[in-house]
């Protein structure tokens, strides 16, 4: 059980990571009222455009892409890259898929989480009541593939780099327990808005991640087998 | 009856231990050479003074079983290294570095360091697993048609490092306390890059603590 904790405290890492990073401080953060007037009109103009886009972005039911994950680490020079899918269906179900270099599968629910990878070829199902943490993070990957970014504003400054395509770096505030760790995490928009093409995420160690979203569909109609868990070829 | 049920619970642990082992297992063929030195020497100019190499890792503990992905620079000849253990989905379980004398953890995802000193532990298995792979000139020598065995002492027991195959490569390297097995190594599925051998499949069994690491050669990094 001890490796199992562990394992499910690295995907809550993760998907923290990835998805919004509110979680970290639900309440601890610094609150719109508490910057500096300068700053607070610069949040009110991201405000609105974070707005915006939670509208754009969060038009469907089902969603599936696939993706490429790069990651670069400080002390190699080669690059690791990850590819796989990833299937969404509201409200709560998601399936993570790597294919390369190692196969291996995750299903999260409401319920449960399910993982299988080649090298150890076991399923592994671990219920969600005993890790009300899981609960959040549910939500919170929810909250991050539907767009709502607003919340993020009260643990990141947020700044439009580019507006074609719109890409929107978040630096962790001083207060943030994230800074001690992420330096910034940058999201890039696909042409139409409608939907994420990139995030990258920047680390205080010189690492980063990149993750580009290909072949993003959304409400197509998923499959069973698109959120199975079981043993691959 | 007793001897019965004993005979097939060890039936059922050799059937489980026979599979548990997914590499090709090193066919014992009679070894070309007469002096065990020569293997010894053939084995140490085929492999790499330093190499890096991306792993995928089992741990398995208590019948639990988790799987990473690994990056790792060894430096042989100097006794340097550095690891980069990541989890499938590609979170930074932990970064260290070390040589012969000491082990410095870079990051430790605070769950792994909760649990006594694991970059010790991990520090400690790489170093069995990659350096010292070679007995020295004292140890004892027995050849048999298919292997030859050295032992030696080393620090509060002995170390044993068997060669066989076709190649007469480093199959086992078994470390004893007490006459029994503190752990063992296993190398299985040598591959050739660049004119030096990497073994494709490494198992560490840790007796003393019961548990063990499979790791799976991915690719060499030049």
């Amino acid at each position: 059980m001890r490796h199992s904790k562990t394992f499910i405290i690295s995907i809550f890492i993760i998907l923290s990571l990835f998805i919004a990073q509110a979680s970290y401080s639900a309440g601890e953060g610094p609150k719109g009222g508490t910057a500096p007037t300068g700053e607070a009109k610069q949040d009110n103009d991201m405000r609105d455009l974070l707005l915006q886009l939670e509208k754009q972005v969060s038009d469907f039911q089902s969603l599936k892409t696939d993706f490429t994950q790069t990651k670069n680490l400080a002390v190699f020079r080669n690059r690791i890259i990850m590819k796989g899918r990833i299937y969404l269906q509201k409200p709560g179900t998601v399936a993570w898929h790597v294919d390369e270099p190692l196969k291996y599968s995750v299903l999260i629910t409401d319920k449960l989480i399910r993982q299988w990878d080649e090298d150890a070829d076991q399923v592994q199902e671990i219920p969600l009541s005993k890790n009300p943490m899981f609960r959040v993070v549910i939500d919170q990957l929810t909250a991050w593939f539907s767009g709502r970014y607003v919340q993020l504003l009260d643990e990141y400054t947020v700044s439009a780099k580019k507006t074609q395509p719109l890409q929107i770096e978040f630096i962790p505030r001083d207060s943030s327990s994230v800074k001690k760790v992420i330096k910034a995490i940058t999201i890039t928009f696909r042409e139409d808005r409608k939907y994420l093409q990139k995030v990258q995420f920047d680390e205080v160690s010189g690492d980063s991640t990149s993750i580009i979203f290909n072949n993003t569909e959304f409400n197509a109609p998923l499959k069973n087998s698109d959120f199975e868990v079981k043993r691959r070829v | 009856m007793t001897t019965r049920w004993q005979s097939v619970f060890i039936l059922i642990i050799c059937l489980y231990g026979c599979s548990s082992v997914p590499f090709q297992k090193t066919a014992y063929v009679p070894l070309q050479t007469e002096d065990p030195w020569k293997l010894v020497e053939h084995f140490s100019e085929s492999s790499p003074a330093d190499f890096q190499v991306m792993n995928t890792i089992v741990f398995e503990y208590n019948w639990n079983k988790f799987s990473a992905i690994g990056y790792i620079y060894v430096d042989t000849v100097e006794k340097t290294f550095r690891v980069v253990c990541m989890n499938p989905m590609g979170v930074k379980l932990f970064e260290l570095s070390g040589d012969k004398d000491r082990i410095v953890p870079h990051f430790v995802l605070e769950q792994f360091s909760r649990k006594g000193n694991f970059a010790v532990t991990v520090g400690e298995d790489i170093k069995r697993i990659y350096f010292d792979l070679i007995p020295s000139a004292d140890a004892r020598v027995s050849s048999r048609r298919h292997k030859v065995t050295f032992s030696e002492p080393a620090g509060a027991g002995t170390m044993e490092y068997i060669y066989a195959g076709a190649g007469g490569y480093l199959v086992e390297k078994n470390y004893y306390e007490d006459s029994a097995m503190n752990w063992g190594i296993s190398y299985y599925e040598y591959m050739e890059k660049n004119g030096r051998i990497y073994p494709g499949g490494i198992i560490l069994n840790n007796y003393k603590y019961s548990y063990s690491l499979t790791v799976r050669l991915k690719e060499v990094q030049t």
